[in-house]
């Protein structure tokens, strides 16, 4: 399995995967892949609704700066590359964006290579050489940051 | 009326309560770095390796429990850079 992400406005590596809720309603979203945070998927709190996630209970979550907030926490599924793996995801107050973490990494066992213009999630278990393929058709220059758009739906 | 749910704030302080009373000092000896569910109703505890599984856990005990998921051996269940997650980007 290879991923190919992309680059947002701000130059983060993102991804596009789908979230699915327990009663099968899924959503679409762009997340940002962040290997800075150890968990799953981050997102906000909002997000509950269309997806009918269920509050399962709380944790604390610390931030770079050293400063602790408090995150509900849900159970759900998350589809990317054809490929579906369960996971607990963290719901934020403040945050608009998603995240997917190093959790999310080894739920998927997924590698990953950032280049200066090509952001490639590849299975472990991958044979190289066709990463080194993929690679050679890199373009050069700036990334392209153009948006990607999301969509909701029923599993 | 209809029941009230604790806030966020509310289940890690009664969840770390009974984890610092009933299980920190048990479980940083047999469980470091592992995750533990802590039923805040019960205080039943559950561990294992990975966060979701222990959540998945309780819940089986305790199909309507609200739980307080903490690493074993650190003050928080997870890191986040912070530059995106509760510091909203600026547009």
């Amino acid at each position: 399995m290879v991923i190919l992400g992309s680059f947002d406005a701000s130059g983060s590596p993102v991804i596009t995967i789908r979230v699915i809720g327990p009663d099968g309603l899924y959503k679409d979203y762009q997340a940002t892949i962040d290997t800075g945070f150890t968990g799953f998927i981050a997102m906000n709190v909002n997000e509950l609704v269309p997806l009918h996630l269920q509050t399962e209970g709380a944790t604390e979550v610390t931030l770079a700066d050293g400063s602790a907030v408090y995150n509900l926490l849900a159970l759900g599924s998350v589809t990317v590359g054809g490929k579906t793996e369960s996971g607990s995801i963290l719901l934020d107050d403040n945050s608009g964006d998603v995240l997917v973490g190093l959790d999310f990494l080894r739920a998927f066992n997924l590698a990953l290579i950032i280049t200066s213009a090509m952001v490639i999630l590849y299975d472990k278990d991958e044979a190289l050489s066709v990463i080194f393929q993929l690679m050679a058709t890199e373009p050069t220059g700036s990334p392209d940051t153009t948006p990607t758009g999301g969509s909701t739906g029923e599993a | 009326m209809p029941p009230t749910h604790p806030s966020d704030r509310e289940i890690v302080l009664k969840g770390r309560q009974i984890y610092d009373s009933k299980y920190r000092s048990g479980f940083e000896r047999d469980f470091l770095g592992q995750f533990a569910a802590i039923d805040i109703v019960t205080e039943d505890a559950f561990v294992d390796e990975f966060p979701d599984r222990a959540l998945a856990k309780a819940k089986i005990a305790s199909p309507s429990g609200t739980f307080f998921l903490v690493r074993i051996g650190s003050e928080a269940a997870f890191k986040v850079s912070g530059l995106s997650h509760g510091h909203p980007r600026l547009v």
